[in-house]
């Protein structure tokens, strides 16, 4: 799978920018045609293999949900996999947006989210790398499992989440790539792979509708 | 056989195990800049958060302080030559000389000996010239080495160059984080929340349980009132799913805990994507911007 993003206007030869994600994460679908919306997640149900239909009906509608509530914001794409990871299920999401950055200089895009996440306090640690071409910020955090559920006395699991922000070459833009996952015990396939995506951007002149 | 005892001096003077150490001392600083400075030298690079306009200026300060390093190691690497020359050209000495000694010792008490006596007392002060010639040589790969550290130490003006490049730098972050760090901030929060409601799918396909009713939830709260079957929403959240869990799920793609052979996959499909285009069993594109 390939998430493309696109950067400004929607035109023909607006740039994108181009994530490689392996083909275990399933997209939820944001089209913002209903029908094509609505024929993605019919998709996403097949691929998974799901029988029961009180659990198709569910995961459709959440789905459906989902995308009615991404369709504001900053966040441009969600997926998720669900696989067996060395003989045990495991699962983990895989979140999208484009930033703002007020500037093409990469490096202080990156030295500046950095000290920006590290005050901010909610990370447990904050780093800059070099990820091939690309200078980028990591930061590690973990929360409840669900927005709220510390506020109404609930105990949850914990979910671990590393977010990587990296500067689009060329664009005052970054990629900002959050993976968030309850499988701790998974975590270092999970770091690793979200190295690699962040890894892989690539910057094209297609524009997204093209790409098929 | 004290050589001194038997020749009333010692023409090639040297302790070999004190030889050693310095050799030693010497190779691991060599090893320490060659580090250091090809850390120095990749600085700026591609990829680097030194490539850019405001990282550079440091950036290139800190590449002439790798040219610096590289002539101080050119002079340590000239010193380890010549400890390691010294130290061969001492054996080779010292073992002429106890030869010597022992036949010097050998004709003690023979008065018809002493004009070889004296040959050889001439031969070990021959060796002893050598040996001082071997000396002035490794002194001067030290003195070498001492006018290399001068220069680093006469270049100190750059560190007041650097001083003030890394107050402008952090000036600009400040100005950059001012501007732009509470939205990051919103974006990154707003990146977690919706992983976190993505979670919630992994629960309705039965493969987490996170202990607790996602419904009940204040962010899918938020989302079943926004639902157009909220009320069947509602009943899907308060089910337990495991029980129609998926007998069996795919084998992560990747699983391989070797970063290398994660980027084979991704860069086999990248392979595929260009010569077969959407063919290859995988969904292409699909998240716009809201530009639209």
């Amino acid at each position: 799978m390939r998430f493309a993003l696109l950067i400004g206007s929607r035109t023909e030869a607006a740039p994108v920018i181009v994530l490689d994600v392996p083909p275990d994460f399933y997209e939820v679908p944001l089209q913002t045609e209903t029908e094509a919306r609505t024929a993605a997640q019919l998709q996403v149900l097949e691929d998974m293999g799901l029988s029961d239909t009180g659990q198709r009906e569910a995961l459709s509608l959440y789905l459906e949900a989902l995308a009615i509530r991404l369709s504001r914001g900053s966040v441009l794409g969600t997926a998720f996999c669900a696989v067996s990871l060395e003989g045990h299920p495991s699962t983990a999401t895989l979140t999208v947006a484009l930033h703002a950055t007020g500037t093409a200089d990469r490096g202080l895009a990156v030295m500046g989210a950095a000290e920006a996440m590290r005050r901010e306090g909610r990370y447990a640690s904050v780093g800059i790398h070099e990820l091939g071409v690309h200078p980028a910020v990591t930061a590690i955090a973990e929360r409840p499992s669900l927005p709220g559920d510390a506020a109404n006395g609930q105990v949850g699991a914990t979910l671990r989440e590393m977010s990587v922000l990296v500067p689009v070459p060329g664009h005052e833009q970054a990629a900002m790539i959050t993976l968030s996952t309850p499988c701790l015990e998974d975590w270092a396939v999970y770091e690793t792979l979200l190295l690699d995506i962040a890894r892989s951007l690539q910057v094209q002149r297609t524009h997204p509708d093209f790409i098929h | 056989m004290r050589v001194d005892l038997v020749l009333g001096f010692d023409p090639t003077p040297s302790e070999p195990q004190q030889l050693v150490v310095l050799s030693d001392v010497l190779r691991k600083v060599i090893r320490a800049l060659v580090q250091a400075r090809s850390e120095l030298g990749h600085i700026g690079c591609t990829g680097s958060v030194w490539d850019g306009p405001v990282g550079a200026p440091i950036a290139a300060l800190l590449r002439r302080y790798s040219l610096q390093m590289s002539a101080l190691e050119e002079s340590l690497v000239e010193c380890l030559q010549a400890v390691d020359s010294w130290r061969d050209g001492v054996e080779e000495r010292q073992s002429q000389v106890t030869s010597i000694v022992a036949s010097v010792a050998d004709l003690a008490g023979d008065p018809t000996a002493e004009d070889r006596r004296t040959r050889l007392i001439a031969t070990a002060r021959e060796v002893g010239v050598e040996h001082d010639r071997a000396a002035a040589d490794l002194a001067a790969a030290f003195e070498e080495l001492s006018g290399a550290v001068e220069q680093i130490v006469r270049a100190d003006d750059d560190l007041g160059e650097l001083d003030r490049a890394l107050v402008a730098l952090t000036a600009a972050i400040d100005d950059w984080m001012a501007a732009e760090a509470p939205e990051l901030l919103r974006t990154a929060v707003s990146l977690g929340e919706v992983a976190g409601l993505t979670t919630v799918i992994s629960e309705l396909v039965g493969i987490a349980a996170l202990g607790r009713k996602p419904g009940d939830a204040a962010g899918v709260r938020e989302i079943i009132a926004r639902s157009p079957g909220s009320h069947r929403l509602i009943r899907a959240l308060r089910r337990q799913w495991l029980e129609v869990a998926p007998a069996t799920l795919p084998e992560a793609t990747f699983s391989s805990r070797s970063s290398g052979a994660i980027t084979d996959i991704l860069s086999g499909r990248r392979t595929q994507t260009a010569t077969s285009d959407s063919g290859a069993g995988f969904s292409v594109g699909g998240l716009k911007g809201s530009g639209e």
